[in-house]
């Protein structure tokens, strides 16, 4: 079956007329890349009999800028990329049925990398170092205090975090030796 | 609410009335606990409602809103900001009643502007908001 026969309308081709519609589809039917405007807009039934390739080419170029004949190219090309995928998996079965292939070795490397695709670890370590300004801390809380009092905000006490209340305590004497001793 | 409280709130533009619950909402707030920059950010919402009316020494004299009054606050939350600010400007004597200390605050700022109810002026105080 063509591929192309088993693509359906979608909504960028529909947009086109008949005759756009057969010159996008005849694009994907070219027999080869050169020149391949030149027959697609003569399949899809531009021209006359006397046209000339190069008048063709012409009006395959004016197609070709149009955004919606674009649009319906672009749309075709997705469809009939997703059409080949089982021709793809034939062509290469058909390869790996065959040890003396030239490409028999990078087709099953095509295929291990899809079945069993090689990973890999990374460790990132990631070092984030916060830095307390003193300063800036401190402007803010001077700040702080500063509207408060303006505005006669009464402020909750600040939270001690593991702190113990330090009680200044009196010099202990060294035992058995007075002040007058030491001097 | 007094006859002389009546036609001060009377005559009181409501914008004066919905900053000063606003301001009552704000120290209210700022009793619990927070981060040091969200609590410079309320007291710095303290400041901006201050005006050539409402001085700080009056935002100053606003007494942080009870729980009760904070539960009218919610309520009127829901409605969307600035229909919140409706309510707490017609609800002021609701507040007031709540907190005297809003209704000392605009006498104060009353007797400061040197004018007993003075409708004109606060009139167009209010348009200066």
């Amino acid at each position: 079956m063509n591929a192309l026969q088993e693509i359906g309308p979608g909504s960028a081709l529909s947009a086109l007329t008949d005759k756009q519609k057969r010159y996008v589809l005849a694009l994907f039917e070219a027999p080869r890349s050169h020149g391949a405007l030149t027959f697609a807009a003569r399949k899809a039934g531009y021209g006359n009999a006397n046209s000339s390739n190069h008048s063709l080419s012409q009006m395959a170029h004016q197609l070709n800028v149009d955004p919606k004949v674009q649009a319906a190219i672009a749309e075709v090309s997705r469809q009939y990329i997703t059409v080949l995928g089982p021709h793809a998996v034939r062509a290469i079965k058909k390869i790996l049925d065959n040890p003396n292939h030239r490409d028999f070795g990078r087709a099953i490397g095509i295929v291990m990398d899809r079945v069993a695709p090689q990973s890999s670890t990374l460790a990132v370590k990631v070092e984030h170092k916060i830095e307390m300004s003193a300063r800036e801390t401190a402007q803010v809380l001077e700040r702080i205090d500063q509207l408060a009092a303006k505005f006669a905000v009464r402020l909750p006490e600040p939270k001690v975090i593991e702190g113990e209340l330090a009680v200044p305590s009196a010099p202990k004497a060294i035992e058995g030796e007075s002040a007058h001793d030491r001097r | 609410m007094t006859d002389d409280n009546s036609d001060l709130l009377k005559y009181c533009p409501r914008g004066y009335k919905y900053t000063l619950v606003c301001a009552g909402i704000a120290k209210h707030a700022l009793q619990g606990d927070m981060p040091a920059d969200m609590r410079l950010d309320f007291l710095q919402h303290l400041e901006k409602m201050s005006d050539h009316f409402l001085t700080e020494e009056v935002i100053a004299m606003v007494e942080p809103l009870s729980a009760e009054s904070m539960e009218i606050v919610r309520e009127a939350q829901k409605l969307g900001g600035g229909k919140a600010l409706d309510v707490y400007a017609e609800k002021f004597a609701v507040f007031a009643d709540l907190n005297p200390s809003l209704i000392a605050a605009l006498k104060h700022a009353n007797r400061r502007r040197g004018c007993t109810h003075d409708s004109a002026q606060l009139s167009s105080d209010a348009r200066a908001l």
